[in-house]
């Protein structure tokens, strides 16, 4: 595996470190060392700004995934094995889909004469049809529905190795639910909540054709920007030096996130009980 | 008496929200394969009659099949290859404790952060030096990488949850470690195996960005066969085609989930 | 059906396509020839594939294999393998035309190897021996006419007040469908080298623009789900919406119209270079050139006779439509790319 990933990943990141030092705008070719592209892209208020809010973005859905995905997969953990068959499939089964055909069905529901929309006319709720597509909220469903299985699967395989007792000896003691969770469940989880949001946040940052199709190009996000500077302006040293930015913030995010949890997270050692 | 409302605050917002979890997950799926029965021309919703046309067309299409072919023949490769080097350096990881061990976990995780578009392009470039580029191994390796970290973020997983006594005992017994592993190591976490394998195989068979940089001597695999074919035409084929790619994904998860029962994945 | 079934099928369909290309044309000219081509995908080459391979493999035995990918990526792919090139023929549009001849990967194509080269309309073959293009195809204003009862006659009527949150425009990245901002530049006093003017209406029309749409397909949809009324498409596209019973308009504007053509080019160092050029002529002949047209309703390049039912739905479909078409200086359209996509990205987002 060390040779595939140092020849497969290492490689081209060093390949794409090295042109990220590119004057001009050459696509695969070129030599020479300078910073401006990385002078260009931190100078520009417009690229700095986008960059913020593709954090903020991935953030916020990374906050949504845990709030709506931590109570599915606690039951799911917590649901006998029958009962569990179909909603895992459930769960899984958008991991499968390509995302051409994804976006096609979100066009559907949140469309001007889509399924929301009908719904919302028919309830008397809105007047007319609003527009829901082409702006950072629809993105955001979007980008939560893609990537939820990760934080569900993440938290039910954690709450699995929870040992139910301790909840019923919480119970026992007359604590509520939710003082049960709060003192209990969550603190035992946070293994699982972390790589969670951690999957959700990388996954979200460097997401392109959401923002791409559902955005409709006012949303930007850098993984589109660095995505239209190689493929539309084959201009890759900037793209190079956009997409070594996400990366290296995205990695200083993920370091942070471990650092407050430990090193027991992505070991996998010590079986995630405290 | 204020402990039963929070409860059943909570189990009522619980029920809620799994409900709302559950139909936002399967709602674009259930509406492709519904607006893939049109008879009519158009993808439209809800569709215009119901025939099987678009699926005889996809079925007459060369183009697809073949892709579809393509497809299932490398995504079946990289889930087999994944599993091995996915479960060789998931147990070094977790039963070992070696210099540069941190590096290598991290390095496991770091495809997820790379755009997918540079990953192509570095690989594309790379293989271009080696003179590969008309071979399937551009395509084979692009994909193993992006399904490393799934498959080692499951094996690991399932590796931390086995109990060491038994292979401690079998070690006792006087087995030697290949047969510790063969007998005692995979068998417990087979079913983390199978989810691992699950995962590769979804993230070979839907990846769009990196294959169509690595797609080789005319064979294409079918979501970049989908993106060219809507750039041009735009009918209901698309919907009939991406129902086939559900229903092949499902039929790879039902048959391992009949093999080891869905409540043992992930 | 069973897995297993499905794999037995598909290993019996991969061995069986194998199989039968051997069988046929053994002591034609280019009988065991294959050429390699990069395709756009769906309709365009099917129709392709109709009028120029099947005659082509009926009197030479020649083959063609094209493959479906987006331009970029197969021109990176392309650039990345110079010495061992995957394609033999390359289809690409006017701007990544510029590309193709700055990496210096494609062959000239005269009017000695390709005959029918001659018939190509003067000012259609924009990069001199380079490229023969077989395929025009312009950005239009066009509108529901179900929904604007006040018909649009310009570019810039996109920024017109009573369009409010109704309007699409083609996203920047897009090189070609872009072009309508040399409109804007043109119908307001500006040129290439003065686009202020196009930036300034376009400034004006942000109330009105719903999305920049990325990709055809997704401005067709938006059509389609009526999500917008008016906006810049393509010709063809907009008959496409018309026969889905879309009453979309094309508007002809006065001043000039912005059209883009597909070229194909031979090549360097393809071992084929008689097949491809066999390829090229049977492109420009009668009945390849109008199969682009019949499919899509994309213009013609050459001075082939239109059938009626063709000529009544295309633009440019007599001397003075064609006059129409602008001279577009490609290479500073290029050269101002980067600049140009910053600058409407920074106008438009929100």
């Amino acid at each position: 595996m060390v040779l595939l990933l140092i020849g497969c990943l290492v490689v081209p990141l060093l390949g794409l470190l090295r042109s990220s030092f590119l004057p001009g705008s050459h696509l695969l070719e070129g030599s020479g060392f300078t910073l401006d592209q990385y002078v260009r892209f931190f100078s520009d208020s417009y690229y700095t700004s986008v960059l913020v809010e593709t954090f903020i973005d991935g953030f916020i859905v990374s906050l949504i995934c845990l709030v709506i995905g931590f109570p599915t997969g606690y039951s799911l953990a917590r649901l006998p094995p029958s009962a569990r068959r179909w909603r895992t499939l459930i769960v899984i089964m958008p991991l499968t889909l390509s995302l051409v055909v994804v976006v096609f069905g979100w066009l559907i529901i949140l469309g001007r004469n889509g399924f929301v929309n009908s719904l919302l006319v028919t309830l008397g709720i809105i007047p007319s049809p609003r527009i829901f597509l082409f702006t950072r909220p629809a993105v955001m469903i979007v980008l939560v529905q893609q990537f939820l299985p990760f934080m569900i699967l993440s938290v039910m395989s954690v709450i699995t190795q929870i040992d139910p007792v301790l909840e019923q000896a919480a119970a026992n003691l007359r604590a509520n639910r939710f003082t049960t969770f709060r003192r209990i469940i969550i603190p035992l989880a946070v293994p699982g909540i972390l790589v969670g949001f951690n999957l959700v946040f990388v996954l979200s940052i460097s997401a392109f054709i959401t923002p791409r199709l559902i955005g409709g190009n006012r949303v930007v996000m850098l993984g589109s920007l660095i995505y239209e500077r190689i493929m539309s302006e084959l201009n890759w040293p900037s793209g190079a030096a956009m997409a070594f930015v996400l990366f290296v913030s995205g990695l200083a995010f993920t370091a942070a996130l471990n650092a407050m949890a430990g090193s027991r997270i992505i070991t996998g050692r010590g079986r995630y009980a405290l | 008496m204020r402990s039963d409302l929070i409860d059943n605050a909570m189990a009522v917002s619980g029920a809620c929200i799994r409900c709302l979890v559950y139909t936002i997950l399967a709602l674009p799926a259930v509406l492709v394969i519904v607006s893939s029965f049109t008879s009519g021309e158009t993808m439209n919703f809800p569709p215009a009659g119901f025939s099987l046309r678009w699926y005889q067309k996809v079925w007459e299409n060369d183009l697809f099949m073949s892709a579809l072919w393509t497809s299932t023949y490398v995504a079946v490769l990289v889930a087999l290859v994944a599993l091995v080097i996915g479960f060789a350096s998931a147990f070094a990881i977790n039963r070992f404790s070696f210099p540069g061990k941190a590096f290598l976990q991290g390095l496991a995780f770091s495809p997820l952060i790379v755009p997918a578009v540079v990953l192509g392009i570095g690989l594309l470039q790379l293989f271009a030096g080696l003179g590969l580029t008309r071979t399937i191994y551009p395509l084979l390796l692009g994909h193993l990488v992006l399904a490393i970290p799934y498959v080692m973020r499951t094996i690991l997983a399932s590796l931390a949850l086995q109990q060491r006594v038994l292979e401690e005992a079998a070690m006792n017994l006087r087995a030697t470690p290949l047969q510790v592993i063969r007998r005692i190591t995979l068998p417990l976490i087979l079913p983390g195996l199978l989810s691992a394998a699950i995962f590769a195989f979804v993230t070979s068979f839907g990846n769009v960005t990196v294959s169509a940089f690595l797609t080789y001597g005319g064979k294409v695999t079918l979501p970049v066969q989908i993106f060219a074919y809507v750039d041009t035409s735009y009918d209901p084929l698309v919907a009939a085609v991406s129902s086939i790619m559900i229903l092949v994904t499902l039929s790879v998860i039902l048959t391992i989930e009949r093999l080891i029962g869905a409540e043992r994945l992930a | 059906m069973q897995r297993r079934t499905f794999l037995k099928i598909a290993t019996a369909a991969a061995a069986g396509a194998l199989a039968a290309p051997c069988v046929r044309a053994q002591s034609k000219k280019f009988a065991g020839v294959t050429l390699r081509v990069n395709g756009f995908g769906g309709a365009w080459d099917e129709a392709l594939r109709k009028s120029v391979v099947a005659p082509l493999e009926e009197k030479y035995g020649l083959k063609v294999q094209f493959t479906a990918g987006s331009t970029s990526a197969d021109l990176i792919k392309l650039i990345a393998n110079k010495d061992d090139p995957p394609y033999d023929l390359f289809m690409a549009d006017s701007p990544y035309m510029i590309e193709l001849l700055k990496a210096g990967v494609v062959e000239e194509i005269r009017e000695s190897d390709v005959p029918n080269v001659k018939r190509i309309l003067p000012g259609f073959r924009e990069y001199g021996d380079f490229g023969v293009p077989f395929a025009v195809s312009s950005v239009v204003p066009v509108y529901n006419s179900k929904y604007i009862k006040q018909p649009l006659t310009s570019y810039s009527d996109i920024a017109r007040p009573d369009l409010a949150a109704r309007v699409v425009i083609p996203a920047p990245t897009l090189d070609t469908a872009t072009l309508y901002l040399l409109g804007l530049a043109e119908e307001n006093g500006g040129s290439i080298s003065n686009m202020e003017p196009a930036f300034k209406v376009l400034a004006a029309a942000k109330p009105n623009i719903v999305a920049l749409a990325q990709a055809t397909v997704a401005e067709m949809q938006m059509f389609q789900n009526e999500e917008v009324y008016a906006g810049i498409f393509w010709d063809g596209r907009a008959h496409e919406l018309r026969t889905k019973g879309v009453p979309i308009v094309t508007v002809v504007p006065p001043n000039g119209v912005y059209s883009v053509s597909a070229y194909m080019n031979v090549i360097k160092r393809t071992k084929y270079p008689e097949a491809a050029h066999a390829f090229a002529e049977q492109l420009l002949s009668d009945v390849g050139m109008l199969a682009i047209p019949e499919a899509l309703r994309y213009g013609v390049t050459t001075d082939v006779k239109l059938p009626d039912d063709l000529r009544k739905d295309l633009l440019f479909n007599s001397p003075e439509r064609t006059a129409l078409k602008k001279k577009i200086d490609w290479e500073r359209w290029i050269a101002d790319r980067s600049t140009r996509i910053e600058r409407v990205n920074k106008i438009t987002r929100t």
